[in-house]
């Protein structure tokens, strides 16, 4: 995968990390869906697709770097973000693998914690990490600071209900 | 874990003979059951139903909940296919759908079982909130 973004205006592409991307608003889609089906059904079904996407992408990165640490693969997928333009990741791993991850978004794309945006900032993270540590992961705890223009999330675990 | 399917096969197949199919997934969209009446071979390729199950009724159900607040909910989506009919509905956190010949008796019987069980749902929520609050 290339380190960067490419974006080749002759051919009309965009490549980020080697996928082919188009640039969108966003939050202009969150918005449809959700006025579209409701909030809720519009989270379910963009988590649907990002979930998916985030395990595909983090499963191709670590074939294609199979000696890379789960830091260096999380640094390497957090770059993503900022190339898409959806804002700066940062993603805290614990020292305690029994505690949340820590996903802070700033100046992020999308901003809200329900509905399409939710999952359109956090749900590849979730696929992307279920697929890093092989076991099923949920985001937790969303919040946006708007003073800070920040969104927040936890992963965790998924519990058994 | 997959959660506990609110409804049974068989007790979704004794309401009318004519249901061909039930399917139960969460209200996030995760496929909790998928099955044919023994006996009977669906019309769809395999992994269709289960795909289509995913999000497909929630989607229809959100879309027809827009009207919700005018018309006082949505108790269930029908469409009426060329071949058959389907049902979508919410059962608590789950959504249904089922499948059945084009028979409006058979539909009445399934919309009146729907509804007595939503009932049911919703007083067994209304006690353990009471329980709850003490």
């Amino acid at each position: 995968m290339s380190e960067e973004a490419v974006w080749d205006t002759e051919k009309g592409e965009l490549r980020i990390l080697g996928k082919r991307h188009t640039a969108i608003d966003a939050q202009a889609l969150c918005n449809h869906l959700d006025t579209l089906v409701g909030v809720q059904v519009a989270e379910v079904i963009m988590h649907n697709l990002e979930f998916r996407l985030g395990k595909l992408d983090a499963t191709k990165l670590r074939a294609e770097k199979p000696k890379a640490t789960l830091r260096e693969l999380v640094e390497h997928l957090a770059k993503t973000d900022r190339l898409s333009g959806l804002g700066i990741t940062t993603v805290t791993l614990p020292e305690n693998p029994q505690n949340p991850i820590e996903i802070e978004i700033a100046n992020p794309s999308v901003k809200a914690t329900s509905g399409a945006a939710k999952g359109f900032a956090f749900s590849w993270w979730t696929g992307a990490l279920t697929a890093l540590l092989g076991k099923e992961m949920e985001a937790k705890n969303f919040s946006y600071t708007e003073s800070k223009n920040l969104m927040m999330s936890q992963i965790v675990a998924k519990q058994n209900k | 874990m997959t959660p506990t399917p609110i409804v049974t096969p068989d007790e979704v197949f004794a309401v009318n003979k004519k249901i061909r199919w039930v399917a139960l997934a969460t209200d996030k969209g995760e496929v909790i059951l998928n099955r044919m009446r023994p006996g009977v071979r669906s019309r769809t390729p395999q992994g269709v139903d289960e795909e289509f199950v995913t999000l497909g009724p929630l989607t229809m159900l959100g879309v027809a909940e827009k009207y919700s607040k005018y018309l006082e909910g949505v108790e269930s989506v029908v469409v009426w296919y060329g071949l058959m009919a389907h049902v979508y509905a919410r059962l608590g956190s789950q959504v249904i759908a089922a499948s059945f010949e084009k028979d409006p008796l058979a539909l009445v019987s399934f919309l009146d079982w729907l509804e007595g069980k939503q009932r049911e749902i919703t007083a067994s929520k209304q006690e353990t909130r009471n329980v709850v609050l003490g």
